[in-house]
């Protein structure tokens, strides 16, 4: 009976394990995946210390620099050096700031590895996955991960459908209308300077 | 009346699908009313933060969860059989079939569609006009706000009437055999309970959005754009090519 159960567990194993080795770029989404749930986890760890692996395995695995030039899209050409440079430093200040906050209420969220498809077109793979959750449905997100030197990086994550890099660009590309380059980069400042007291229009909690 | 409107209907698909620019969601959106869009946007807007927000949050208060998830089921049941015609039309019987079985089991074994017997039953797997325009080639058209109701395109809008007109529960609803009273005003109050469900189920989202969008109106637009095309085109694996950079 123990052997059979042994051989059960094997069987059931062994496909997820073989999917999960076949694409390395499927393992290591998955490992990010159980880095970012240990972390958020941990109840008896401070509040600082978290926030501080989180941004830091956030800036590790996420292509910010590839992210920040697309999401300022056809204004990256208009833009001098010195804008090119500051606008890339808040940029990455506010992904941290905002998806810090993002994950602060984490409540037993799960990252399932689903499988993976190349991006056409390109050396990219899309790794697919769902967030399971307790008392709603599961959220398909997909992984845009990109080859750089001897690891990966994500540089787009395809939430239901919608890339948050995409939808960045066109939140961007409204304010540089109005007001320019330099626009944008003083809303990025107000923003990252004091994210509680964001202008947020009429929308105040 | 159904006569014109079925002519207007066709005009208007017919007029969309010259016009429009095929548009991926990667490029620009077609949005040439935006000021007349951010206007109504601001409305909503106004509209969801003093009244509906606020209503949604006490909705969930009070009621408990099971009666919630009842609720979103049978809101979700009630729209299958116009599920059903779209997936005939967009060619699709396998989902057609699924969708009519889930409707006939979970109606009544399922109460009215409050437990989902069948198994299966998914907002996402819901289909109307606006997605068999979509299937059928015919580009979005410009963008649109739509008063209330939200973000739309010119083909969506005409998807919307459609829904409206061809959906068999309303039909149902209207037809003398049953001698329902005001039927038009029950079917629009069904379908304005049912947004209002959604709306409540996403107030977590909302308030994020709002809060960390720079132009929140640009935001909702790139949205939806792109959850139309998902919809439509089925995979997102035609996302947006990332340049290499280096």
């Amino acid at each position: 009976m123990k052997r059979l159960t042994a051989i059960l567990l094997v069987a059931l194993l062994l496909p997820v394990s073989a999917a999960l080795a076949a694409v390395p770029q499927e393992s290591y989404i998955d490992k990010l995946g159980k880095d970012v749930v240990v972390l958020l986890a941990d109840k008896e760890m401070a509040e600082a210390k978290r926030k501080a692996g989180f941004s830091k395995l956030l800036t590790q695995n996420f292509d910010l620099k590839t992210i920040g030039r697309f999401v300022l899209g056809r204004h990256w050409r208009d833009a001098s050096d010195a804008q090119r440079s500051e606008y890339q430093k808040l940029f990455e200040k506010m992904v941290v700031t905002v998806y810090t906050q993002r994950f602060s209420d984490y409540s037993g969220q799960q990252l399932v590895v689903t499988g993976s498809v190349p991006a056409e077109g390109s050396q990219d793979v899309f790794v697919k996955s769902q967030i399971r959750q307790e008392g709603g449905p599961p959220v398909a997100v997909e992984w845009r991960v990109r080859s750089v030197g001897k690891g990966f990086k994500i540089v787009d994550a395809v939430v239901e459908g919608v890339s948050m890099s995409v939808t960045q660009r066109s939140d961007f590309d409204a304010i540089v209308a109005q007001g320019g380059v330099d626009g944008l980069i003083a809303e990025l400042k107000n923003r990252t300077a004091n994210p509680a007291a964001a202008p947020d229009a009429i929308a105040k909690k | 009346m159904m006569k014109t409107i079925k002519r207007l209907l066709t005009v208007a698909v017919l007029a969309t699908a010259l016009t429009a620019p095929a548009m991926a969601a990667s490029e620009e959106i077609w949005d040439p009313l935006e000021p007349v869009n951010r206007y109504v946007f601001a409305f909503n807007e106004g509209m969801d933060v003093v009244f509906i927000r606020p209503l949604a949050e006490i909705y969930r208060f009070i009621l408990p969860d099971f009666v919630l998830d009842r609720l979103e089921h049978a809101f979700i049941n009630i729209r299958e059989p116009l599920a059903t015609v779209n997936y005939v039309l967009q060619g699709d019987l396998d989902e057609a079939s699924d969708s009519l079985l889930r409707f006939v089991v979970n109606s009544t074994v399922g109460l009215a569609g409050m437990f989902d017997v069948m198994g299966g039953q998914s907002e996402d797997k819901l289909t109307g006009f606006g997605d068999t325009f979509g299937v059928w080639g015919v580009g979005s058209g410009p963008y649109l706000v739509l008063p209330l109701i939200g973000p739309s395109s010119l083909r969506d809008t005409v998807g919307l009437a459609a829904d409206y007109y061809a959906d068999p529960v309303g039909i149902a609803l209207r037809d003398d055999t049953f001698g329902v009273d005001h039927p038009d005003t029950i079917y629009t109050g069904i379908q304005l309970a049912r947004g209002f469900d959604a709306r409540s189920r996403l107030i977590k989202q909302v308030d994020d959005l709002r809060r960390n969008s720079l132009d929140f109106y640009a935001t909702v637009r790139s949205i939806y754009a792109q959850r139309r095309a998902a919809k439509i085109n089925g995979t997102s694996g035609d996302a947006p090519e990332i340049p290499d950079y280096n």
